[in-house]
C-alpha cells in the first residue's frame, strides 16, 4: 500500500502545483504529526486516486457502452464533455477534501498549507483524470458499437 | 444454372419487366435461375415505357456488376442482354428486338400492297381497313393485332431469333409477357409461342425449343384510354378484343396444350391513361396489375422442373392461374395482399425503401461525421471518396426510378400504396402504411429515435461485411440491417 501511495505521490509531485506541507498531509501524517504504517492506508493520495480510477472508468464505460453509445454522440465533442465532467468531479473531490481539512484545521500544525495548495492538488488530480480517461478510452473503445473511432 | 428468357411484348410487356426489375432489385427471390435475359419486342422503339424500362435495366446491370455478393439479396439476380450470351458475346445493353422493316414504314409498304395484283389487293382490303393499311408502324400497332400478327411473324426469320435459339439450353425456361387487349402484345404472344414450339432445322437447338418449359402471362384490360387526349386508340373495344383473343387462345394454345403455365391478370377499366399513340408520349403510370403480372414470372420459376414436362409434342400437365388479393379495396397495402404475395414482396420492398431513404436523404449528412463507424471504420470504407461516385450516381438514379414506380402505383386506380415515402427522418420506421411504430421512452433514451436507431444498427453490423468491396459492403450491410429492423422494430413478417 505504501508503494502504491508513493507512486501516486510521485506522480502528483511531477507538476509541483502544491507545497511540501500539503504533500505530507496527503501522505497521511495525522493531526498529532505522527506517521505510522497505518497512515499509508489512510492516505488521501490513495483515496483520491481510487476515486479517479473508479469515477473516470465509469464515465468512460457509460460513454462507450452505456447511454452515450449512440450515433448522435459519436463525436469528439461529446467525448471531451465526458472527460471534462470526470475531471471536474475529481477536481472537486481533491479540492474539497483537502480544503475541508484546511478549514477544520485537521492537519499537523507543523505543516504549512494554503488554499492555493488545495487548488493546485485539485488541478493535478484533474490532469491525471484526463490522462486516465484517454488511456482507458483507448483500452476499451474497440468493442463499442458507435464510438469505436473516438477519440481517434 | 438455367437461364430465363423473358419475352416482353409491347408497352405492357415493358412495364411488367420494369416491375420485375424493381422486385428483383429489392431482393424478391426468383428460383431455378440465376440469369434473366429480357427481350423487349416493340416496334415502337421510342415508346416512353420501353425507353424507361431499358434505362432501368441498364442501371440494374451496372449496379449488380459492381455490388453483387452472396450476403445481400439486393440486385441478386443477374440480368443480361441476349448479345452477352454465347461465344462471340460482348458487353451490351441492347434489351430490345428490332423488327426489320418497320422503321419509317406504313403497313401497306411493309406488306408490299402496291405490288399486289388487283385480286390480292381486294382480298387484303377485306382483311385490313384503309386506316390499317395507312398505319405508321414506327409507333407500334396502336391496338390492331391484325397488323401486329403480320409484322411480328417475321420474328422467326430474324438474326435475333437465331441468336436466342443458339443460346437456349435444355434446362432453360421461357416466359412471355403480353397484354391481350392491345396490338403488339395480343398478336405477338401466340406467334412467338408458335415459332418456338414449331422451330425446325436449321434453327439451332430447335429440339430444345420444341420441348422447352414455357410460361406466359396475358394481361387482361386494366386501364382505359382517355379520349380527350386525342388518341386514336379506343378503349371501348378492349373488352370485345379480349373476348375474341381469349377464344383464339383457348382454341390455339390451351386445346393444343402448347404452354406449361398460363397466367391471367386483369382489373376493371377504372384507370384512364393519357393514351398517346406510341413514341415518347406512351409513358403510362405504373400499376399494381403490372407488379402482379411480374409476380407470375416469380411463380412460374418456382414450379419444379418435373411439373413442367412435355411429351408427344404436348405439355403433359398445363397449368392455368389467376391472381387475387385478400381484401378487395381501392387502396391496397401490404396487409391487403394474400399471404403468399405478402411473404414474397412485403419485406423486400420495405427493406429497399428504408435503404433508399437512407441513401437519398441521410448518407451525405452521415458522411460529414468522420467518426461514424459504418462509414469510416474498416478497410473498405463507405465514405464519398471510397464509394465509387459513379456507382452512387447509378444507385441514386435507380432509387429515383423506384420512388417513381411506387408513387405511380399509389396514384393509380386501384392504388397500391404500401409505403409512405414522406416518412424519412425520425419517423422512418413508419414508412409502411397500416403499421404505426412507436419508439418506447426507454428505447429512445438508450438508442435514440428511429433514424438514429437505424444508423446505430448499421454501426453495429458494419464489421461483419468489411471483407466485401465498398459497393458490395454497402448493399450487404443495409440489406441485413433493414431486415433486422423489419423483424425487431416494425415486426413485418
Amino acid at each position: 500500500m505504501e508503494q502504491l501511495m508513493n507512486f501516486f505521490a510521485n506522480l502528483c509531485n511531477v507538476f509541483g502545483l502544491y507545497g511540501q506541507g500539503l504533500h505530507e498531509h496527503l501522505m497521511g501524517i495525522d493531526k498529532d504529526c505522527n506517521y505510522t504504517e497505518a497512515s499509508a492506508s489512510q492516505s488521501i493520495y490513495i483515496l483520491v486516486f481510487f476515486c479517479l480510477l473508479i469515477i473516470n472508468s465509469l464515465i468512460m464505460v457509460n460513454y462507450y457502452y452505456g447511454s452515450f453509445n449512440r450515433p448522435k454522440f459519436s463525436k469528439i465533442i461529446y467525448w471531451l464533455l465526458n472527460v471534462l465532467l470526470g475531471s471536474i468531479f475529481l477536481f472537486a473531490i481533491a479540492f474539497f477534501y483537502t480544503n475541508n481539512d484546511l478549514e477544520a484545521e485537521n492537519f499537523c500544525d507543523q505543516l504549512i498549507i494554503y488554499r492555493a495548495d488545495c487548488i493546485g492538488f485539485g488541478i493535478t488530480v484533474a490532469i491525471y483524470s484526463i490522462v486516465w480517461s484517454l488511456i482507458f478510452s483507448v483500452i476499451i473503445k474497440f468493442s463499442s458499437k458507435n464510438n469505436k473511432k473516438i477519440p481517434f | 444454372m438455367a437461364k430465363l428468357f423473358l419475352f416482353a411484348i409491347g408497352g405492357t410487356g415493358s412495364r411488367v419487366v420494369k416491375a420485375l426489375t424493381m422486385l428483383l432489385a429489392s431482393g424478391v427471390e426468383i428460383n431455378n435461375t440465376e440469369q434473366i435475359i429480357p427481350i423487349v419486342i416493340d416496334p415502337d422503339s421510342s415508346n416512353g415505357d420501353l425507353t424507361r424500362t431499358v434505362d432501368i435495366l441498364k442501371e440494374y446491370k451496372i449496379i449488380r456488376e459492381k455490388s453483387f455478393s452472396t450476403t445481400s439479396n439486393y440486385f441478386k439476380t443477374k440480368i443480361s442482354s441476349l448479345d452477352e450470351l454465347g461465344d462471340n458475346s460482348g458487353i451490351s445493353d441492347k434489351f430490345t428486338f428490332d423488327i426489320d422493316g418497320v422503321k419509317s414504314s406504313l403497313f401497306k409498304e411493309f406488306i408490299g400492297f402496291n405490288e399486289l395484283d388487283e385480286s390480292n389487293k381486294a382480298l387484303t382490303s377485306l382483311l385490313f381497313s384503309k386506316l390499317n393499311l395507312d398505319a405508321d408502324m414506327e409507333v407500334g400497332f396502336k391496338g390492331n393485332p391484325n397488323i401486329g400478327s403480320v409484322v411480328l411473324n417475321k420474328f422467326k426469320e430474324s438474326e435475333f431469333f437465331i441468336k436466342f435459339a443458339s443460346n437456349f439450353e435444355k434446362e432453360d425456361r421461357i416466359f412471355i409477357i403480353s397484354s391481350i387487349f392491345g396490338g403488339t402484345g395480343a398478336a405477338g404472344f401466340p406467334l412467338i409461342l408458335k415459332n418456338i414450339r414449331d422451330a425446325k432445322d436449321p434453327i439451332p437447338h430447335f429440339a430444345f425449343l420444341n420441348e422447352s418449359k414455357i410460361g406466359a402471362v396475358s394481361v387482361l384490360p386494366y386501364f382505359g384510354v382517355d379520349k380527350s387526349s386525342g388518341s386514336s386508340i379506343d378503349s371501348n373495344t378492349f373488352v370485345s378484343k379480349t373476348i375474341a383473343a381469349l377464344k383464339y387462345y383457348a382454341d390455339n394454345i390451351c386445346k393444343n396444350n402448347s404452354i406449361n403455365a398460363l397466367y391471367y391478370i386483369g382489373d376493371n377499366l377504372s384507370n384512364d391513361q393519357k393514351g398517346a399513340d406510341g413514341a415518347g408520349g406512351q409513358k403510362n403510370n405504373a400499376h399494381f396489375v403490372e407488379m402482379a403480372a411480374a409476380l407470375s414470372i416469380i411463380d412460374f420459376m418456382s414450379i419444379p422442373d418435373d411439373e413442367l414436362t412435355f411429351s408427344n409434342k404436348q405439355v403433359t400437365n398445363p397449368k392455368y392461374f389467376e391472381f387475387g388479393i385478400k381484401n378487395d379495396i381501392n387502396t391496397i397495402t401490404f396487409d391487403d395482399l394474400a399471404p403468399q404475395t405478402f411473404d414474397q414482396i412485403s419485406r423486400p420492398i420495405a427493406s429497399f425503401s428504408l435503404f433508399l431513404t437512407y441513401m437519398m436523404h441521410h448518407y451525405l449528412e452521415v458522411c460529414q461525421n468522420s467518426r461514424m463507424v459504418h462509414i469510416y471504420d474498416g478497410i473498405n470504407k463507405l465514405d464519398k471518396e471510397n464509394l465509387d461516385p459513379r456507382f452512387r450516381q447509378h444507385l441514386n438514379s435507380f432509387f429515383n426510378f423506384f420512388v417513381e414506380w411506387i408513387n405511380e402505383m399509389s396514384i393509380s386506380t386501384i392504388s397500391f400504396a404500401p409505403l409512405n415515402l414522406n416518412n424519412i427522418g425520425d419517423n422512418i420506421f413508419n414508412q409502411i402504411n397500416g403499421r404505426v411504430i412507436g419508439v418506447g421512452y426507454l428505447d429512445r433514451i438508450l438508442n435514440g429515435k428511429a433514424k438514429e436507431q437505424y444508423i446505430g444498427m448499421l454501426n453495429a453490423a458494419s464489421s461483419k461485411f468489411d471483407h466485401l468491396s465498398s459497393c458490395s459492403k454497402l448493399l450487404a450491410l443495409h440489406h441485413n440491417v433493414t431486415h433486422e429492423i423489419l423483424t425487431e422494430k416494425i415486426k413485418l413478417s
